[in-house]
Protein backbone atom coordinates (compact mmCIF):
# COMPACT_ATOMS: atom_id res chain seq x y z
CA UNK A 1 0.00 0.00 0.00
CA UNK A 2 3.44 2.45 0.02
CA UNK A 3 1.87 4.32 -3.31
CA UNK A 4 -1.58 4.88 -1.99
CA UNK A 5 -2.26 8.44 -0.54
CA UNK A 6 -1.84 8.82 3.02
CA UNK A 7 -4.62 11.81 4.03
CA UNK A 8 -3.07 12.71 7.51
CA UNK A 9 -1.56 15.42 6.32
CA UNK A 10 -3.61 18.14 4.37
CA UNK A 11 -0.50 20.49 4.04
CA UNK A 12 1.12 18.71 1.81
CA UNK A 13 0.01 18.44 -2.25
CA UNK A 14 -0.49 14.40 -2.43
CA UNK A 15 -1.91 14.71 -5.79
CA UNK A 16 1.35 16.64 -7.90
CA UNK A 17 3.35 14.09 -5.86
CA UNK A 18 1.90 11.17 -7.39
CA UNK A 19 1.67 12.35 -10.56
CA UNK A 20 5.70 13.55 -10.75
CA UNK A 21 6.47 10.28 -9.96
CA UNK A 22 4.28 8.82 -12.33
CA UNK A 23 5.74 11.11 -15.03
CA UNK A 24 9.59 10.98 -14.22
CA UNK A 25 8.64 6.79 -14.37
CA UNK A 26 9.45 6.62 -10.61
CA UNK A 27 5.88 4.43 -10.33
CA UNK A 28 3.88 2.97 -13.18
CA UNK A 29 0.57 4.03 -13.51
CA UNK A 30 -0.74 0.59 -13.76
CA UNK A 31 0.51 0.00 -10.12
CA UNK A 32 -1.42 2.67 -8.39
CA UNK A 33 -4.29 1.43 -9.93
CA UNK A 34 -3.75 -2.35 -9.00
CA UNK A 35 -2.91 -1.15 -5.61
CA UNK A 36 -6.03 1.20 -5.12
CA UNK A 37 -8.71 -0.94 -7.03
CA UNK A 38 -7.24 -4.67 -4.97
CA UNK A 39 -7.53 -2.64 -0.90
CA UNK A 40 -10.94 -1.16 -2.35
CA UNK A 41 -12.56 -4.86 -3.15
CA UNK A 42 -10.77 -6.27 -0.01
CA UNK A 43 -12.66 -3.74 2.45
CA UNK A 44 -15.75 -4.15 0.32
CA UNK A 45 -18.33 -0.83 -0.70
CA UNK A 46 -19.31 -0.14 2.97
CA UNK A 47 -16.08 0.86 4.13
CA UNK A 48 -14.30 1.62 0.43
CA UNK A 49 -17.00 3.65 -0.32
CA UNK A 50 -17.01 2.27 -3.85
CA UNK A 51 -19.89 0.54 -5.28
CA UNK A 52 -18.69 -0.18 -8.85
CA UNK A 53 -14.81 -0.87 -9.78
CA UNK A 54 -13.76 -0.13 -13.46
CA UNK A 55 -10.63 -2.56 -13.48
CA UNK A 56 -10.63 -3.44 -16.68
CA UNK A 57 -10.98 0.37 -18.28
CA UNK A 58 -8.73 1.76 -15.59
CA UNK A 59 -6.09 -0.43 -16.54
CA UNK A 60 -6.22 0.17 -19.94
CA UNK A 61 -6.01 3.86 -19.28
CA UNK A 62 -2.77 2.89 -16.92
CA UNK A 63 -1.28 0.95 -19.65
CA UNK A 64 -1.50 4.02 -21.99
CA UNK A 65 0.19 6.39 -19.55
CA UNK A 66 3.20 4.18 -19.06
CA UNK A 67 3.45 3.79 -22.63
CA UNK A 68 3.64 7.71 -23.03
CA UNK A 69 6.13 7.73 -20.25
CA UNK A 70 8.08 5.59 -21.92
CA UNK A 71 7.62 7.24 -24.86
CA UNK A 72 8.95 10.24 -23.45
CA UNK A 73 5.59 12.04 -23.89
CA UNK A 74 4.04 13.67 -21.02
CA UNK A 75 0.39 12.24 -19.91
CA UNK A 76 -0.79 15.59 -18.05
CA UNK A 77 -0.73 16.75 -14.98
CA UNK A 78 -3.02 14.16 -13.03
CA UNK A 79 -0.70 11.91 -14.86
CA UNK A 80 -1.39 8.25 -13.07
CA UNK A 81 -3.87 9.54 -10.49
CA UNK A 82 -7.10 7.39 -9.51
CA UNK A 83 -9.74 9.03 -8.76
CA UNK A 84 -13.62 7.74 -8.13
CA UNK A 85 -17.01 9.66 -9.30
CA UNK A 86 -20.46 9.71 -7.30
CA UNK A 87 -23.12 7.11 -9.16
CA UNK A 88 -24.55 9.67 -10.83
CA UNK A 89 -21.81 10.53 -13.47
CA UNK A 90 -22.45 8.99 -16.94
CA UNK A 91 -19.09 6.21 -17.04
CA UNK A 92 -19.04 5.30 -21.06
CA UNK A 93 -20.58 1.43 -21.18
CA UNK A 94 -22.12 1.69 -17.11
CA UNK A 95 -25.73 2.18 -16.07
CA UNK A 96 -25.54 5.31 -14.15
CA UNK A 97 -27.97 4.38 -11.20
CA UNK A 98 -28.21 7.56 -9.02
CA UNK A 99 -28.04 4.97 -6.08
CA UNK A 100 -31.83 3.85 -7.15
CA UNK A 101 -33.55 1.07 -7.87
CA UNK A 102 -35.36 2.71 -10.31
CA UNK A 103 -32.58 3.04 -12.63
CA UNK A 104 -30.72 -0.37 -12.64
CA UNK A 105 -32.43 -0.95 -16.32
CA UNK A 106 -31.56 2.50 -17.52
CA UNK A 107 -29.43 2.06 -20.61
CA UNK A 108 -25.58 2.24 -20.60
CA UNK A 109 -24.17 5.28 -21.06
CA UNK A 110 -22.70 6.09 -24.41
CA UNK A 111 -19.77 8.15 -23.23
CA UNK A 112 -18.21 9.75 -19.85
CA UNK A 113 -19.41 13.06 -18.27
CA UNK A 114 -18.13 15.94 -19.05
CA UNK A 115 -15.85 16.16 -15.57
CA UNK A 116 -14.53 12.61 -16.32
CA UNK A 117 -13.21 13.82 -20.11
CA UNK A 118 -11.51 16.47 -18.90
CA UNK A 119 -9.82 14.48 -15.36
CA UNK A 120 -8.59 11.62 -18.08
CA UNK A 121 -7.24 14.23 -20.54
CA UNK A 122 -5.21 15.37 -17.89
CA UNK A 123 -3.68 12.10 -17.19
CA UNK A 124 -6.49 10.87 -14.39
CA UNK A 125 -7.77 7.46 -14.02
CA UNK A 126 -11.32 6.61 -13.06
CA UNK A 127 -11.21 3.53 -10.61
CA UNK A 128 -14.93 3.12 -10.24
CA UNK A 129 -18.38 4.93 -9.07
CA UNK A 130 -19.13 5.79 -5.33
CA UNK A 131 -22.20 4.87 -3.03
CA UNK A 132 -24.70 7.71 -2.34
CA UNK A 133 -28.23 8.23 -0.94
CA UNK A 134 -31.07 7.22 -3.74
CA UNK A 135 -31.09 10.28 -6.23
CA UNK A 136 -29.18 12.00 -3.88
CA UNK A 137 -31.86 12.53 -1.58
CA UNK A 138 -30.44 12.59 1.89
CA UNK A 139 -27.83 13.67 4.12
CA UNK A 140 -26.80 9.68 5.38
CA UNK A 141 -25.64 7.43 2.75
CA UNK A 142 -27.65 4.25 3.89
CA UNK A 143 -29.44 2.80 0.70
CA UNK A 144 -31.43 -0.41 0.87
CA UNK A 145 -29.76 -1.59 -2.71
CA UNK A 146 -26.30 -0.46 -2.23
CA UNK A 147 -25.66 -0.40 1.51
CA UNK A 148 -25.10 2.03 4.11
CA UNK A 149 -20.97 3.36 3.75
CA UNK A 150 -19.34 3.26 7.04
CA UNK A 151 -17.98 6.39 8.99
CA UNK A 152 -14.13 5.29 8.48
CA UNK A 153 -13.65 7.58 12.42
CA UNK A 154 -15.96 5.29 14.05
CA UNK A 155 -18.19 2.48 11.76
CA UNK A 156 -21.01 2.97 14.08
CA UNK A 157 -21.60 6.11 12.48
CA UNK A 158 -23.33 7.50 9.42
CA UNK A 159 -20.63 8.49 6.66
CA UNK A 160 -22.92 11.44 5.86
CA UNK A 161 -24.11 12.34 2.40
CA UNK A 162 -25.87 12.34 0.01
CA UNK A 163 -22.18 11.50 -1.76
CA UNK A 164 -21.01 9.70 1.51
CA UNK A 165 -19.13 6.97 -0.70
CA UNK A 166 -16.75 9.82 -2.79
CA UNK A 167 -15.99 11.38 0.83
CA UNK A 168 -14.78 7.91 2.51
CA UNK A 169 -13.16 6.90 -0.75
CA UNK A 170 -11.08 9.79 0.31
CA UNK A 171 -10.87 9.77 3.98
CA UNK A 172 -9.46 6.09 3.75
CA UNK A 173 -6.72 6.87 1.50
CA UNK A 174 -7.93 4.88 -1.77
CA UNK A 175 -7.87 7.97 -4.19
CA UNK A 176 -6.65 11.27 -3.66
CA UNK A 177 -9.73 12.78 -4.95
CA UNK A 178 -13.14 12.16 -6.17
CA UNK A 179 -16.49 14.15 -8.03
CA UNK A 180 -19.66 14.28 -6.68
CA UNK A 181 -22.50 16.31 -6.81
CA UNK A 182 -24.17 18.98 -4.20
CA UNK A 183 -27.33 20.30 -4.82
CA UNK A 184 -28.19 21.03 -0.88
CA UNK A 185 -25.03 19.78 0.71
CA UNK A 186 -24.18 16.41 -0.50
CA UNK A 187 -20.66 16.58 -0.78
CA UNK A 188 -20.12 19.33 1.84
CA UNK A 189 -21.73 16.97 4.66
CA UNK A 190 -19.96 14.06 4.01
CA UNK A 191 -16.57 15.38 4.02
CA UNK A 192 -17.17 17.46 7.35
CA UNK A 193 -18.86 14.19 9.19
CA UNK A 194 -15.73 11.62 7.56
CA UNK A 195 -12.81 14.72 7.67
CA UNK A 196 -12.05 15.50 4.19
CA UNK A 197 -11.92 19.11 2.37
CA UNK A 198 -15.14 19.67 -0.33
CA UNK A 199 -15.69 22.21 -2.48
CA UNK A 200 -18.67 23.04 -3.98
CA UNK A 201 -18.11 25.69 -6.55
CA UNK A 202 -20.68 28.67 -7.90
CA UNK A 203 -23.85 27.05 -9.39
CA UNK A 204 -22.67 26.48 -13.25
CA UNK A 205 -18.68 27.04 -12.37
CA UNK A 206 -18.38 22.98 -13.99
CA UNK A 207 -20.04 21.18 -16.33
CA UNK A 208 -22.79 18.77 -15.46
CA UNK A 209 -22.59 17.59 -18.86
CA UNK A 210 -23.50 13.69 -18.46
CA UNK A 211 -24.45 14.27 -14.59
CA UNK A 212 -27.53 12.47 -13.80
CA UNK A 213 -29.92 15.52 -12.77
CA UNK A 214 -31.19 15.33 -9.56
CA UNK A 215 -32.25 19.35 -8.44
CA UNK A 216 -31.72 20.91 -11.96
CA UNK A 217 -32.63 24.60 -10.89
CA UNK A 218 -29.24 23.46 -8.04
CA UNK A 219 -27.22 20.67 -9.27
CA UNK A 220 -23.89 21.70 -9.15
CA UNK A 221 -20.37 19.49 -9.62
CA UNK A 222 -17.61 19.58 -6.96
CA UNK A 223 -14.68 18.24 -5.54
CA UNK A 224 -13.74 16.38 -2.29
CA UNK A 225 -9.92 15.98 -2.14
CA UNK A 226 -7.08 15.52 1.15
CA UNK A 227 -5.88 18.56 0.60
CA UNK A 228 -5.68 22.27 -0.32
CA UNK A 229 -3.42 21.68 -3.13
CA UNK A 230 -5.06 18.81 -4.89
CA UNK A 231 -8.72 20.43 -4.44
CA UNK A 232 -7.16 23.19 -6.29
CA UNK A 233 -5.28 21.28 -9.18
CA UNK A 234 -8.47 19.33 -9.56
CA UNK A 235 -11.20 22.54 -10.06
CA UNK A 236 -8.86 24.30 -12.20
CA UNK A 237 -8.95 21.15 -14.92
CA UNK A 238 -12.32 21.01 -14.41
CA UNK A 239 -13.17 24.52 -15.42
CA UNK A 240 -11.25 23.73 -18.85
CA UNK A 241 -8.85 26.57 -18.91
CA UNK A 242 -11.14 28.98 -18.17
CA UNK A 243 -9.30 32.14 -16.39
CA UNK A 244 -8.99 32.81 -12.78
CA UNK A 245 -8.93 36.62 -11.12
CA UNK A 246 -5.65 37.54 -10.30
CA UNK A 247 -4.47 37.06 -7.12
CA UNK A 248 -4.69 39.77 -4.31
CA UNK A 249 -2.37 39.56 -1.29
CA UNK A 250 -4.90 41.86 0.89
CA UNK A 251 -5.41 40.27 4.01
CA UNK A 252 -8.76 38.23 3.72
CA UNK A 253 -11.62 39.09 6.35
CA UNK A 254 -13.40 36.56 8.00
CA UNK A 255 -16.86 37.03 9.26
CA UNK A 256 -18.84 34.48 11.12
CA UNK A 257 -22.63 34.03 10.29
CA UNK A 258 -24.61 34.30 13.05
CA UNK A 259 -28.88 33.31 13.80
CA UNK A 260 -29.87 30.76 11.57
CA UNK A 261 -26.15 29.14 11.31
CA UNK A 262 -26.13 30.24 14.90
CA UNK A 263 -29.28 27.54 15.92
CA UNK A 264 -28.92 23.47 16.52
CA UNK A 265 -25.17 23.03 17.27
CA UNK A 266 -23.81 20.33 18.96
CA UNK A 267 -22.08 21.76 22.35
CA UNK A 268 -18.83 19.80 20.62
CA UNK A 269 -19.57 21.75 17.49
CA UNK A 270 -19.90 25.17 19.21
CA UNK A 271 -16.95 24.95 21.36
CA UNK A 272 -14.90 24.14 18.23
CA UNK A 273 -16.40 27.25 16.01
CA UNK A 274 -15.81 29.51 18.98
CA UNK A 275 -12.41 28.59 19.44
CA UNK A 276 -12.18 29.18 15.62
CA UNK A 277 -14.22 32.26 15.84
CA UNK A 278 -11.60 33.64 18.65
CA UNK A 279 -8.87 33.11 16.54
CA UNK A 280 -10.37 35.23 13.72
CA UNK A 281 -11.20 38.39 15.21
CA UNK A 282 -14.62 37.85 16.31
CA UNK A 283 -16.32 39.53 13.63
CA UNK A 284 -20.25 38.31 13.27
CA UNK A 285 -22.20 38.97 10.83
CA UNK A 286 -25.92 38.02 9.91
CA UNK A 287 -26.73 36.69 6.57
CA UNK A 288 -30.57 37.27 6.70
CA UNK A 289 -33.49 35.47 4.48
CA UNK A 290 -31.64 32.26 5.43
CA UNK A 291 -34.18 30.30 6.01
CA UNK A 292 -36.33 31.29 3.92
CA UNK A 293 -33.92 30.14 1.10
CA UNK A 294 -34.05 26.72 2.71
CA UNK A 295 -37.36 26.79 2.42
CA UNK A 296 -37.40 27.57 -1.10
CA UNK A 297 -34.52 25.04 -1.56
CA UNK A 298 -36.87 22.69 -0.15
CA UNK A 299 -39.93 23.12 -2.49
CA UNK A 300 -37.91 23.43 -5.57
CA UNK A 301 -35.89 20.16 -4.59
CA UNK A 302 -39.12 18.36 -4.55
CA UNK A 303 -40.70 19.61 -7.27
CA UNK A 304 -37.78 18.95 -9.85
CA UNK A 305 -37.07 15.54 -9.05
CA UNK A 306 -40.97 15.03 -8.88
CA UNK A 307 -41.13 16.18 -12.25
CA UNK A 308 -37.66 13.94 -13.00
CA UNK A 309 -39.05 10.91 -11.69
CA UNK A 310 -42.80 11.22 -12.49
CA UNK A 311 -42.64 8.19 -14.90
CA UNK A 312 -41.29 6.07 -12.60
CA UNK A 313 -43.84 6.92 -10.00
CA UNK A 314 -46.29 6.26 -12.63
CA UNK A 315 -44.93 2.76 -13.32
CA UNK A 316 -43.50 1.42 -9.98
CA UNK A 317 -44.16 3.47 -6.68
CA UNK A 318 -43.17 1.13 -4.56
CA UNK A 319 -39.85 0.93 -6.20
CA UNK A 320 -38.15 3.71 -4.72
CA UNK A 321 -36.98 3.81 -1.03
CA UNK A 322 -40.08 4.92 1.41
CA UNK A 323 -38.15 8.50 2.72
CA UNK A 324 -37.76 9.07 -1.28
CA UNK A 325 -41.01 7.89 -2.18
CA UNK A 326 -42.62 10.28 0.56
CA UNK A 327 -40.52 13.36 -0.99
CA UNK A 328 -41.52 13.16 -4.54
CA UNK A 329 -44.94 12.26 -4.32
CA UNK A 330 -45.42 15.09 -2.11
CA UNK A 331 -43.59 17.05 -5.17
CA UNK A 332 -45.76 16.27 -7.61
CA UNK A 333 -48.86 17.71 -6.40
CA UNK A 334 -46.90 21.12 -5.03
CA UNK A 335 -49.08 23.85 -6.61
CA UNK A 336 -47.20 25.66 -9.53
CA UNK A 337 -47.53 28.43 -7.50
CA UNK A 338 -45.51 27.70 -4.69
CA UNK A 339 -43.09 26.26 -6.75
CA UNK A 340 -42.64 29.57 -8.37
CA UNK A 341 -42.60 31.71 -5.05
CA UNK A 342 -39.39 29.70 -4.97
CA UNK A 343 -37.50 30.27 -7.74
CA UNK A 344 -38.47 33.96 -7.73
CA UNK A 345 -37.35 34.17 -4.12
CA UNK A 346 -33.83 32.68 -5.54
CA UNK A 347 -33.58 34.82 -8.74
CA UNK A 348 -33.84 37.76 -5.81
CA UNK A 349 -31.81 36.41 -3.28
CA UNK A 350 -28.82 36.11 -5.53
CA UNK A 351 -29.24 39.71 -6.90
CA UNK A 352 -29.32 40.78 -3.01
CA UNK A 353 -26.11 38.55 -1.86
CA UNK A 354 -24.30 40.92 -4.54
CA UNK A 355 -23.58 43.49 -2.01
CA UNK A 356 -23.39 41.42 1.09
CA UNK A 357 -19.46 40.65 1.12
CA UNK A 358 -18.39 44.35 1.66
CA UNK A 359 -17.96 43.84 5.69
CA UNK A 360 -16.21 40.46 5.19
CA UNK A 361 -14.49 38.34 2.09
CA UNK A 362 -15.10 35.16 3.79
CA UNK A 363 -18.26 33.86 5.33
CA UNK A 364 -18.25 31.23 8.03
CA UNK A 365 -20.50 28.42 9.22
CA UNK A 366 -20.66 24.76 10.81
CA UNK A 367 -21.09 22.50 8.28
CA UNK A 368 -23.10 20.08 10.17
CA UNK A 369 -24.71 20.40 13.65
CA UNK A 370 -21.93 18.24 15.12
CA UNK A 371 -20.50 14.95 15.35
CA UNK A 372 -21.73 12.13 12.56
CA UNK A 373 -24.81 10.22 14.39
CA UNK A 374 -25.04 6.76 14.65
CA UNK A 375 -26.33 4.19 12.09
CA UNK A 376 -28.28 2.57 14.20
CA UNK A 377 -30.34 5.82 15.36
CA UNK A 378 -29.32 8.59 12.96
CA UNK A 379 -31.23 11.39 14.45
CA UNK A 380 -30.07 14.60 16.00
CA UNK A 381 -31.00 16.56 19.17
CA UNK A 382 -32.54 20.33 18.23
CA UNK A 383 -33.70 22.10 20.83
CA UNK A 384 -34.46 19.27 22.98
CA UNK A 385 -36.09 17.41 20.40
CA UNK A 386 -34.80 14.34 18.16
CA UNK A 387 -35.07 14.86 14.44
CA UNK A 388 -34.15 13.11 11.29
CA UNK A 389 -30.25 13.06 10.51
CA UNK A 390 -31.36 12.06 7.01
CA UNK A 391 -32.82 14.98 6.56
CA UNK A 392 -31.85 17.69 8.81
CA UNK A 393 -27.83 17.21 8.86
CA UNK A 394 -27.48 20.14 5.70
CA UNK A 395 -29.40 22.84 7.86
CA UNK A 396 -26.60 25.16 7.36
CA UNK A 397 -25.62 24.07 3.49
CA UNK A 398 -29.31 23.89 2.45
CA UNK A 399 -29.30 28.13 2.37
CA UNK A 400 -25.86 28.35 0.47
CA UNK A 401 -27.03 26.05 -2.47
CA UNK A 402 -30.41 28.10 -2.91
CA UNK A 403 -27.96 31.09 -2.44
CA UNK A 404 -25.59 30.19 -5.80
CA UNK A 405 -22.81 30.88 -3.48
CA UNK A 406 -18.93 28.82 -3.64
CA UNK A 407 -18.82 27.00 -0.46
CA UNK A 408 -15.78 24.93 1.00
CA UNK A 409 -15.88 22.33 4.08
CA UNK A 410 -12.84 22.26 5.65
CA UNK A 411 -11.88 19.93 8.98
CA UNK A 412 -11.38 22.04 12.09
CA UNK A 413 -8.28 21.00 13.86
CA UNK A 414 -8.11 19.61 17.35
CA UNK A 415 -8.25 16.83 19.41
CA UNK A 416 -12.09 15.62 18.75
CA UNK A 417 -13.94 12.42 19.05
CA UNK A 418 -14.89 12.49 15.64
CA UNK A 419 -14.36 15.23 12.66
CA UNK A 420 -15.96 18.33 13.07
CA UNK A 421 -16.46 20.13 9.75
CA UNK A 422 -16.24 24.64 9.11
CA UNK A 423 -18.29 25.96 6.04
CA UNK A 424 -16.29 28.92 4.43
CA UNK A 425 -18.54 31.00 2.30
CA UNK A 426 -17.44 33.47 -0.85
CA UNK A 427 -19.35 35.95 -2.94
CA UNK A 428 -20.23 33.84 -6.37
CA UNK A 429 -17.41 33.56 -8.89
CA UNK A 430 -14.45 33.77 -5.70
CA UNK A 431 -13.63 30.04 -5.56
CA UNK A 432 -9.84 31.31 -5.06
CA UNK A 433 -10.48 33.29 -2.22
CA UNK A 434 -12.14 30.30 -0.86
CA UNK A 435 -9.03 28.34 -1.81
CA UNK A 436 -6.37 30.92 -0.46
CA UNK A 437 -8.27 31.42 2.78
CA UNK A 438 -8.29 27.27 3.34
CA UNK A 439 -4.33 27.61 2.80
CA UNK A 440 -4.10 30.14 5.20
CA UNK A 441 -6.36 28.49 8.28
CA UNK A 442 -3.86 24.94 7.49
CA UNK A 443 -1.29 27.19 7.77
CA UNK A 444 -2.40 28.81 10.94
CA UNK A 445 -2.67 25.33 12.39
CA UNK A 446 -6.74 25.78 12.63
CA UNK A 447 -7.79 23.31 10.19
CA UNK A 448 -6.41 20.16 9.86
CA UNK A 449 -7.42 16.48 8.37
CA UNK A 450 -7.86 14.17 11.48
CA UNK A 451 -5.97 10.81 11.63
CA UNK A 452 -8.24 8.06 11.20
CA UNK A 453 -7.99 5.44 14.23
CA UNK A 454 -5.05 2.71 14.15
CA UNK B 1 -40.37 28.95 10.25
CA UNK B 2 -39.94 26.52 12.04
CA UNK B 3 -36.17 25.68 12.08
CA UNK B 4 -36.79 22.07 12.68
CA UNK B 5 -39.17 21.30 9.70
CA UNK B 6 -37.15 19.23 7.09
CA UNK B 7 -35.20 19.61 4.60
CA UNK B 8 -34.21 16.74 2.61
CA UNK B 9 -35.46 13.19 2.48
CA UNK B 10 -37.38 12.18 5.61
CA UNK B 11 -40.54 13.94 6.63
CA UNK B 12 -39.92 15.65 9.83
CA UNK B 13 -42.00 13.77 12.35
CA UNK B 14 -42.08 16.87 14.88
CA UNK B 15 -43.59 19.64 11.96
CA UNK B 16 -46.75 20.63 13.31
CA UNK B 17 -47.14 24.12 12.46
CA UNK B 18 -48.87 23.52 9.11
CA UNK B 19 -51.18 20.85 8.56
CA UNK B 20 -51.77 19.24 5.54
CA UNK B 21 -55.47 20.09 3.85
CA UNK B 22 -55.11 16.61 2.09
CA UNK B 23 -56.10 13.31 3.71
CA UNK B 24 -54.82 9.95 2.93
CA UNK B 25 -58.14 9.34 0.78
CA UNK B 26 -57.93 12.79 -0.98
CA UNK B 27 -54.11 12.72 -1.48
CA UNK B 28 -54.59 8.98 -3.02
CA UNK B 29 -57.75 10.93 -5.37
CA UNK B 30 -55.35 13.58 -6.42
CA UNK B 31 -52.40 11.22 -7.16
CA UNK B 32 -54.20 9.33 -9.33
CA UNK B 33 -55.87 12.14 -11.16
CA UNK B 34 -51.77 12.88 -12.25
CA UNK B 35 -51.46 9.72 -13.31
CA UNK B 36 -49.88 7.56 -10.39
CA UNK B 37 -51.49 5.31 -8.27
CA UNK B 38 -50.15 4.43 -4.87
CA UNK B 39 -51.49 2.40 -2.17
CA UNK B 40 -53.08 4.02 1.61
CA UNK B 41 -49.29 3.50 2.78
CA UNK B 42 -47.48 5.36 0.46
CA UNK B 43 -50.04 7.91 0.24
CA UNK B 44 -49.54 8.39 4.31
CA UNK B 45 -45.70 8.59 3.53
CA UNK B 46 -46.30 11.38 0.86
CA UNK B 47 -49.03 13.10 3.51
CA UNK B 48 -46.44 13.51 6.13
CA UNK B 49 -43.86 15.23 3.44
CA UNK B 50 -46.39 17.40 1.98
CA UNK B 51 -47.10 18.70 5.53
CA UNK B 52 -43.52 19.61 5.57
CA UNK B 53 -43.44 21.74 2.16
CA UNK B 54 -46.45 23.36 3.02
CA UNK B 55 -44.70 24.91 5.82
CA UNK B 56 -41.75 25.44 3.58
CA UNK B 57 -44.48 27.10 1.22
CA UNK B 58 -45.99 28.92 4.06
CA UNK B 59 -42.61 30.70 5.07
CA UNK B 60 -42.04 31.13 1.07
CA UNK B 61 -45.32 33.45 0.92
CA UNK B 62 -44.38 35.47 4.28
CA UNK B 63 -41.60 37.09 2.00
CA UNK B 64 -44.14 38.44 -0.86
CA UNK B 65 -41.86 39.32 -4.25
CA UNK B 66 -43.62 41.60 -6.72
CA UNK B 67 -43.17 39.57 -9.94
CA UNK B 68 -44.02 42.67 -12.20
CA UNK B 69 -41.11 44.52 -11.72
CA UNK B 70 -38.32 41.68 -11.43
CA UNK B 71 -35.44 44.43 -11.51
CA UNK B 72 -37.32 46.50 -8.25
CA UNK B 73 -38.70 43.37 -6.35
CA UNK B 74 -40.01 45.11 -3.10
CA UNK B 75 -39.67 43.25 0.11
CA UNK B 76 -42.63 42.84 2.24
CA UNK B 77 -42.07 40.38 5.24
Amino acid sequence: MSELVTPQVASTDAIAAIAARVREGGVPATKLVTEAIDRAEAIGPAESGFVTLLRRRAMARAEAIDGMVKAGNDPGPLAGVVFGVASIFDVSGEITTGGSRTRMQAPFASRDAAAIRLLEDAGAILIGTQAMDELGYGFVTMNSVFGTVLNPHDATRVAGGAAGGSAVAVAKGLVPFSIAFDFNGSLRIPAALTGVLGLKPTYGDLPVDGCLPIAESLDVVGVLASDVAGLERVYHILRGGAGVPAPVDEPIRFGRLSSWFDTNMNAEMREALDAFWGKLGRVSLELSHSEIARAAASVIIAAEMANLHRASLERDPGSFEPEVRGRLLAGLVMPADDYLRAQRFRAWVRAWLRHKFEMCDVLFTPAAPGFAPTITNPVMDFDGRQVPARSHLGIYTQPISLMGLPAIVLPLAGDHKMPLGVQLIAAAGREELLLRAARELFDKGLCAVPPLPA
Amino acid sequence: MNPNSGGQGAPDETSTAHKPRADVKSLTRWLAETGVNVSDSHAEEALANLAVLQDHAATLREFALDPRTPGALRFVA
